[in-house]
């Protein structure tokens, strides 16, 4: 019986002979491109100007963070329709990374253009936590859901839980990647031995302050000399008396000053010599997820924002989520881009307790009159503060800035929380190159797409089929004869079995 | 195999089997005589086609709407597809067929059909395309391979009779020639009045296509007065 089965499939075989190869234009849908988030970013491009052995010499383990630290990085780049393809990254947490690695070329004006691949990610060693890449250009899927996660802890950084997860696959000609990144905290502990390390006696000394340090190299957490003989409550007096009386009086924050600087003094004190936390960081997830509905492809980048605590929580800054959306449409062709500023506030804790002494949304103009520097500050059209503009200290700040932008077919969105790029002429890689200093990005993320509709000629018909296939109708004739004798056979065979 | 169990049911089986026997037995007849029906059919197309080509008022209309001072060369007649356009008459293949209008599949059963995208046949300009079946629906361009240089290709129309001679060469290459089923060029225009007929090689496939072209030769009126020139 099975035999039969051949009958159907050879006479579809014969059939096919004679369907006319369709030949009628045809357009195709192609777009292209890419996301990216970071919840964290910073690097520190003034240590480039440090020769390696002094580097590592003094920071040790330390030293590889030279260039930077990248928290909850995820990005992608996708393509289709034509030849989908999609490429996602989540790290966790990277040293290394600095503020350009992974920067992804522009979208090309030009469709179709050449799918730019993530970048071949440099030898991270092990300061690298959390990495998931996947590519993918089949419908197979590449990658997991699952996060992976793991745990980093280098002399003075404590990192919790660094995760990462990334997924890619072609779901009907489109490209779906699906990316998360972050880190549970990072906090960044004062401790004695790295202030020794760092080599504060010399540093000091150089600065005729060499006693401060009572002649030690090393000490323990609590007996610093330094700590004891640094004017600490002078200082104190001075920052919160000169900078923030200013700036809460216009808020209208009354402060009880003189038990204030008491208490800050006592924290301050306590921070640095009791091996508290200088700086603690927690940061949200970073994540590029990319989604189709079936006609339309979506790019969505956010980085989920951060809590950064200054002096044991003191001073609290507070970085909402920047989301930025690109999505681009086959029917009509048309892209389009979204993005929304993660919103800032700082508070400075009262540390008598009850309501914070400041509470403001930290905007441009209010880090204008914060640091009120008179004529050294200036705000361009973008709304980007620069501070010591022309100078080697030129600083600039730009917050909750959010940015799309479109040409044609082509989109670009992108969204700040905190952008700070200080010091810039410090340890630049050529006189005024502005490329050093520190550089720090929280909450950020972007995403472009572009795309076209390409009108494809179909291939020119052929001239007019004049040669039937007359062969074909005669196999075709002798098959089934040949088929019709098998099963007048087995009929009867069947019906002589039927009559026993 | 357990619904074979009994006899009642071996019979059912052995019927439906006979009648799939039967079924199979008619189709290999219709296919095997699937050709000679194109043929048949074509043969019966011919003899109306004959008779149109006579007595057409519209065929007619359009040779002297082309021949009309000004008239573009492509001549841009409004012939419906599938309507007789001219007689092709070749000595060497003994072949004697009327051309419709129009190659598509359709057209193309009644033998040999015009390319729309052609002058009209007898045109004193350009290149006159006529494809034909090399096998089935008559098979008028079944030897267009034997063709040799200075035979002859004669057209008619209502208004003329033109001559045609095979050359011996076309653009450097034998004549006739095999080329690509894609190669439009084949249909070009020409700097002098030609002729190309086309078909399917190697026969009873359509993987490529004989070209044979001919050049005009002659040109007599058959109708005094006929306007075209």
């Amino acid at each position: 019986m099975k035999r039969l089965l051949v009958v159907p499939v050879v006479m579809m075989f014969l059939l096919t002979a004679f369907v006319p190869v369709a030949s009628a234009d045809t357009s195709n849908v192609v777009f292209m491109g890419q996301g990216q988030s970071s919840a964290l970013d910073l690097s520190v491009p003034l240590l480039n100007s440090l020769p390696t052995s002094i580097l590592s010499g003094i920071l040790g383990n330390l030293g590889a963070l030279g260039k930077g630290i990248t928290a909850g990085h995820t990005e992608t780049t996708f393509e289709g329709l034509t030849n989908p393809s999609v490429n996602g990254l989540a790290l966790g947490v990277c040293s290394l990374l600095g503020s350009n690695l992974l920067s992804l070329p522009a979208t090309s004006g030009t469709l179709p253009g050449t799918l730019p691949a993530l970048g071949g990610l440099p030898s991270l060693g092990g300061l690298c936590n959390g990495q998931t890449q996947a590519t993918s250009s089949s419908v197979g899927s590449h990658g997991t859901t699952s996060p992976t996660c793991n745990d980093l802890n280098i002399a003075i950084l404590d990192i919790k839980t660094s995760c990462s997860q990334s997924f890619s696959t072609i779901d009907g000609g489109r490209p779906v990647s699906q990316n998360n990144a972050g880190v549970a905290e990072i906090n960044v502990a004062l401790l004695p031995n790295v202030l020794g390390g760092l080599g504060l006696n010399s540093l000091l000394g150089s600065l005729g302050l060499g006693n401060l340090l009572g002649g030690g190299t090393t000490g323990t957490a609590g007996s610093l000399p330094v700590v004891s003989q640094l004017p600490v409550a002078p200082l104190v007096d001075n920052l919160l008396n000169g900078l923030l009386k200013g700036v809460a009086g216009n808020a209208g924050v009354p402060l009880a000053t003189n038990d204030l600087v008491g208490t800050l003094t006592n924290t301050l004190q306590q921070v640095l010599g009791n091996a508290g936390n200088l700086v603690t960081i927690r940061l949200g997830t970073g994540s590029s997820v990319l989604s189709n509905n079936g006609s339309a492809t979506q790019e969505t980048t956010q980085a989920a924002g951060a809590h950064i605590g200054l002096i044991a929580d003191l001073i609290q800054i507070d970085v909402g989520a920047a989301n930025s959306t690109v999505s681009w449409n086959d029917a009509t062709g048309q892209a389009t881009g979204d993005a929304a500023p993660a919103i800032a506030t700082i508070k400075i804790a009262n540390p008598l307790g009850g309501a914070p002494l400041l509470n403001l949304p930290l905007t441009i103009p209010s880090v204008g009159g914060l640091l009120s520097l008179g004529g050294l500050t200036q705000a361009d059209q973008s709304g980007n503060l620069t501070l010591l503009a022309g100078t080697p200290l030129e600083t600039t700040i730009k917050i909750a800035s959010a940015t799309p932008h479109q040409t044609g077919r082509n989109v670009t969105s992108s969204s700040d929380g905190v952008s700070i790029l200080a010091l810039k002429g410090l340890g630049a890689s050529s006189l005024g190159a502005m490329d050093g200093g520190l550089r720090l990005r929280l909450a950020s993320s972007s995403a472009s797409v572009a795309g076209d509709i390409l009108k494809v000629a179909a291939a020119a018909p052929s001239l007019p089929i004049t040669g039937g296939p007359t062969y074909v109708f005669l196999a075709g004739a002798a098959f089934l004869a040949v088929a019709a004798a098998h099963v007048i056979r087995n009929s009867r065979r069947i019906r002589a079995g039927a009559s026993k | 195999m357990k619904y074979l169990a009994t006899p009642k049911a071996r019979r059912a089986l052995a019927t439906i089997l006979s009648c799939l026997a039967i079924a199979m037995v008619v189709g290999a007849v219709g296919l095997l005589g699937y050709p000679t029906y194109t043929n048949i059919r074509a043969s019966r197309e011919q003899k109306a086609l004959r008779n149109e080509f006579l007595t057409s008022s519209k065929l007619k209309q359009a040779y002297q709407a082309a021949s009309t001072p000004g008239a573009a060369m492509g001549t841009k007649v409004t012939l419906a597809e599938g309507s007789a356009v001219t007689r092709i008459q070749i000595p060497r293949m003994g072949l004697d067929t009327v051309v419709v209008q129009g190659t598509s599949n359709q057209a193309l059963a009644a033998g040999s059909g015009h390319y729309p995208q052609t002058p009209l046949p007898c045109s004193p300009q350009g290149n006159v395309g006529i494809a034909g079946h090399r096998t089935m629906n008559g098979h008028p361009f079944q030897h267009l391979d034997q063709l040799v240089a200075g035979d002859k290709v004669i057209l008619t129309t209502p208004f003329q009779t033109c001559t045609y001679k095979i050359v011996a060469s076309v653009d450097g290459h034998a004549n006739p020639y095999v080329t690509d089923p894609n190669d439009w060029t084949v249909i070009a225009q020409t700097p002098k009045p030609m002729l190309t007929m086309s078909t399917c090689t190697p026969e009873g496939t359509a993987r490529q296509r004989l070209v044979a072209r001919a050049e005009l030769v002659s040109t007599t009126n058959t109708v005094p007065g006929a306007s075209v020139k």
